[in-house]
């Protein structure tokens, strides 16, 4: 049977009371608790419990994304729901074993699909800005051919995430999803784009600070401006804004096989930790 | 032209000598953030300015229509 988390509490008392169960249970929750509490109070939690552990599915909007807290050697089981399913699961290379295959298994069993792998990068800003000095000039430069980089107001924040899905790399579920009043609180400057002298939207990103560390969630260019030195651009102004507020690291997330993007990262300067994410997708 | 054109291409990316009458992006040694030092440089050296809408893959795709484009700037 599924229910509404109700409380922080109750999310704990589950992991504890199953925790004297199976010793050593897997998970692949990574949220802190106070994202946790978040989106409990937008109540958007449910939970399965059963003999093999709980699985919590947190509505992401077009998915539910999936936590298992499992004894995984017993056959699990995730319900249906009326939207596709994704299990996010984040891990060190380093320490990749068998526990993991056993999961793999079973959501293939269950009729998941694995969508893609991804890497973490991470960079030190100031080292970035750096890197990407020589861009400056040339931001400059396009400036003054029209393509300026401006804050965009809410209203634009659609269309940007527009640009964002189009480009088919960044998929829904690599986004973090926020309500439409959450992303009226993100700072000024989270999402950036580059418009073009029809204040055509040509270019976005979006970036996000959390707990000091600046999250690059994504970044596109719009098909027909590909390869003007968009992204560049952009990529220094996100790295220019996020200078601007102390921040000292930056960190993404990089599909394996997006051998353009990890090269054009590595060049200025990211480097690839250990961490690696695997989606797993069930789609209704 | 066309040996300062090399001159700049290779200084970008000295790997370039390798396939340099071939499709310079199909081979991948050149993104969206080496075609930025590539018109910059082209503007330099022969003091032209390249409007956005010439800033398209087939302008900078080989050396011949790099060529091109210049002397269509000028």
């Amino acid at each position: 049977m599924i229910n509404q988390l109700q409380a922080i509490d109750e999310y704990k008392t589950l992991i504890e009371e199953f925790k004297k169960i199976c010793r050593v249970p897997f998970s692949n929750i990574y949220l802190m608790p106070n994202v946790i509490h978040r989106y409990i109070k937008s109540q958007k939690v449910f939970f399965e419990k059963s003999k093999y552990g709980i699985v919590f599915y947190f509505d992401e909007g077009t998915y539910y994304k999936v936590f298992l807290y499992i004894d995984e050697k017993q056959k699990f089981e995730i319900s249906a729901f009326d939207k596709k399913l994704i299990v996010h699961n984040v891990y060190n290379i380093k320490q990749k074993n068998d526990e993991l295959s056993y999961v793999q298994r079973r959501l293939r069993e269950i009729g998941f699909t694995q969508e893609g792998t991804s890497v973490q990068i991470q960079g030190k800003t100031q080292d970035l800005l750096y890197n990407c000095r020589s861009v400056e000039k040339y931001a400059k430069t396009m400036e003054q051919k029209g393509y300026s980089c401006i804050k965009p107001e809410f209203s634009q924040f659609n269309q940007i995430e527009q640009i964002i899905a189009d480009s088919k790399i960044i998929k829904d579920y690599h986004l973090t999803f926020r309500t439409e009043q959450e992303k009226k609180e993100l700072e000024k400057g989270s999402y950036l784009c580059i418009v073009n002298e029809n204040d055509e939207i040509c270019a976005a990103s979006i970036t996000v600070i959390n707990f000091g560390i600046a999250q690059a969630e994504a970044i596109a260019v719009k098909e027909r401006y590909k390869m003007k030195g968009l992204a560049p651009i952009l990529t220094y102004q996100r790295l220019k804004w996020v200078y601007d507020r102390n921040i000292q690291k930056i960190q993404g997330w990089i599909l394996v096989d997006n051998e353009t993007s990890l090269k054009y990262h590595k060049k200025i300067g990211y480097h690839l930790t250990d961490r690696y994410a695997e989606d797993w997708l069930l789609d209704v | 032209m066309r040996e300062q054109i090399l001159d700049i291409l290779t200084e970008i990316n000295p790997e370039v000598e390798d396939i340099i009458n071939g499709d310079l992006l199909e081979s991948g040694l050149f993104d969206s953030f080496e075609i930025i030092n590539i018109v910059m440089a082209l503007e330099d050296c022969f003091q032209i300015q390249i409007d956005p809408e010439l800033i398209v893959p087939d302008n900078f795709r080989t050396v011949d229509s790099m060529i091109a484009l210049i002397k269509s700037i000028k």
